[in-house]
C-alpha cells in the first residue's frame, strides 16, 4: 500500500488540512491499520501534552476598574459639555459637528489609554513588590501598599482633570478657528458669486451692443 | 463596551512606538502579550521561574528593535520570532544546557511550584506526575522541534504562521512536527502504561509542599 508521508498527517491532526486532503487521508486511515495505529498514538500524545498546565499570574482585578470608572465619568461630563456647546447658536453644519466629535473622541481615547495603562503599570509594579515582600510579611509593607494605592488614585484623578482642562482649551480653540474659516469661506463665496454675476452682466451687455 | 475605546490594533500601536516612541502604546502591547510570551518562555525553557524575566527581556528587545519592524508583517509574527530567539539564546547558555536536560532536583522544584500555585487541592498525585513527565519529555526534544510543537499545541498558532515566525517553509514545519510527535510518543507511551511506570516517578517527594 502507498502510505502517506509522516508529515502529511500533521495538518490533518491539527485540523488544518483542506477538504480534499482530509478526505484522502481519512480514507487511507480506514483501510490501513498500520497508519491508523501511528496516527492514533500521536493523537494520544497530543492529549497528554495538556497535562502540563501553567498557573496563571494573578491579575490586578478590581483595580483595573479604577481608571475605567474615571473614564466613564469623564465621558459623561464631556458628553454634557459637547451637547451644551452645540445647543448654543453657532455655525449650523452637521458635517462639522461630526468631524469635531470624531476628533475629540480620538483625543479622549488616547488620553485615557495613557492614563489607564500608566495606572495599570504602576499597580502591577506595586503588586510585584507586595508579592516579594511576603517573605518579610510585615504589616508595615501592607500599609505602605494601601497608601501607595491611594496616591495612585489621586494621581489618576489629577491626570483626568488635566485631560479635561486640555480638552476644553483645545475645543475652544478649534471652535474659534473653525468659525473663522467658515466666515472666510462664506465671504469669499459671496465675492466670487458677485464677480461672476458682474462678468455675465458685462458679457450680456457687450452682446447687446454688438447686435 | 469600554474596551472599544482602547482597541487600536497591535500594528497601529507598534507604529506609534516606532515613530513617536509612544510609551503608552508600548505599555498597551506589553499588557496584551506579556502573559502569552511568559508562557512560551516557560514552555521552551521548562523553567517556570524564568518566565517573567525572559518575557521582560523579550519586550526590551522589541523596544530596542522597534525601528526594524516592518508594517508589511503582523506584529504578532515579529514578536513570536523575537521571543523564540530569546528562548534559544537562553537554552544555549551553558548553565541551562545542564539543568534543562537533567532530571534531578531542579526539575522537581518546578513541580513543587506548580503544585503550590495550583488552586485545586484535590489534584491527584498522578496528574502532577504526568505534568512533570510531559515537561521532561518536551525538554528532551531538540529546540527546533520543541519550538514547532509549543507554538502549535500550546500557543495555538497555525502551521503557516509558525513557518513565518521561524522563517522556514511550511513543509519544514510539518516534518519537524511529525518528528516531534513521533519522539514524544516514543517517550510518553511506555510511561503512561501503568506497569512500566518507573518507581522514580512516585510522587512522594512531590508531596512536600
Amino acid at each position: 500500500m502507498n502510505h502517506p508521508k509522516r508529515e502529511e498527517w500533521v495538518p490533518l491532526l491539527f485540523g488544518e488540512a483542506d477538504a480534499e486532503t482530509k478526505q484522502r487521508l481519512e480514507a487511507h486511515l480506514e483501510s490501513c491499520a498500520e497508519c491508523a495505529r501511528e496516527v492514533n498514538a500521536w493523537r494520544r500524545t497530543m492529549g497528554r501534552l495538556d497535562a502540563w498546565t501553567l498557573p496563571k499570574v494573578p491579575r490586578a482585578k478590581g483595580f483595573s476598574l479604577q481608571p475605567v470608572g474615571w473614564a466613564a465619568a469623564a465621558a459623561i461630563m464631556i458628553g454634557a459639555f459637547v451637547a451644551g456647546r452645540f445647543t448654543a447658536p453657532a455655525v449650523d453644519a452637521q458635517q462639522l459637528r461630526a468631524d469635531l466629535k470624531a476628533e475629540l473622541s480620538a483625543e479622549i481615547q488616547e488620553g485615557f489609554a495613557r492614563v489607564s495603562s500608566d495606572s495599570t503599570k504602576a499597580l502591577a509594579n506595586l503588586e510585584y513588590r507586595l508579592a516579594s515582600a511576603t517573605a518579610r510579611s510585615s504589616k508595615e509593607m501592607a500599609e505602605e501598599f494601601v497608601e501607595q494605592i491611594n496616591n495612585l488614585r489621586e494621581g489618576d484623578r489629577e491626570a483626568t482633570q488635566a485631560l479635561f482642562a486640555k480638552l476644553e482649551k483645545q475645543y475652544t480653540t478649534d471652535f474659534v478657528l473653525l468659525r473663522r474659516d467658515l466666515e472666510t469661506l462664506a465671504s469669499t463665496t459671496d465675492e466670487e458669486i458677485e464677480s461672476a454675476r458682474l462678468k455675465l452682466y458685462q458679457l450680456a451687455s457687450a452682446q447687446t451692443v454688438i447686435q | 463596551m469600554f474596551k472599544s475605546l482602547f482597541s487600536i490594533s497591535d500594528e497601529q500601536a507598534m507604529w506609534r512606538v516606532q515613530t513617536e516612541d509612544d510609551h503608552a502604546a508600548f505599555a498597551l502591547l506589553v499588557e496584551r502579550w506579556r502573559e502569552k510570551i511568559r508562557q512560551l518562555c516557560i514552555r521552551m525553557t521548562g523553567n517556570i521561574h524564568s518566565g517573567d524575566d525572559l518575557a521582560q527581556d523579550v519586550f526590551a528587545r522589541v523596544f530596542d528593535k522597534r525601528r526594524e519592524f516592518r508594517g508589511a508583517s503582523k506584529f504578532s509574527t515579529w514578536l513570536w520570532r523575537i521571543a523564540v530567539n530569546r528562548c534559544y539564546d537562553e537554552m544555549r547558555r551553558p548553565v541551562n544546557r545542564v539543568t534543562t536536560e537533567s532530571l534531578d532536583d531542579e526539575s522537581n522544584t518546578v513541580v513543587l511550584d506548580i503544585v503550590a500555585e495550583s488552586n485545586t487541592p484535590r489534584d491527584s498525585v498522578a496528574a502532577r506526575e504526568e505534568a512533570e513527565l510531559v515537561r521532561q519529555c518536551l525538554m528532551r526534544l531538540p529546540e527546533h522541534y520543541r519550538a514547532v510543537l509549543v507554538l502549535r499545541h500550546y500557543e495555538n498558532l497555525k502551521l503557516r504562521e509558525i513557518a513565518e515566525v521561524l522563517d522556514v517553509p511550511e513543509g519544514t514545519v510539518n516534518s519537524r512536527m511529525a518528528v516531534a510527535l513521533a519522539e514524544l510518543t516514543r517517550m510518553l507511551e511506555p510511561a503512561f502504561t501503568p506497569e512500566t511506570r518507573t518507581p522514580k516517578q512516585s510522587g512522594k517527594e512531590l508531596l512536600v509542599v
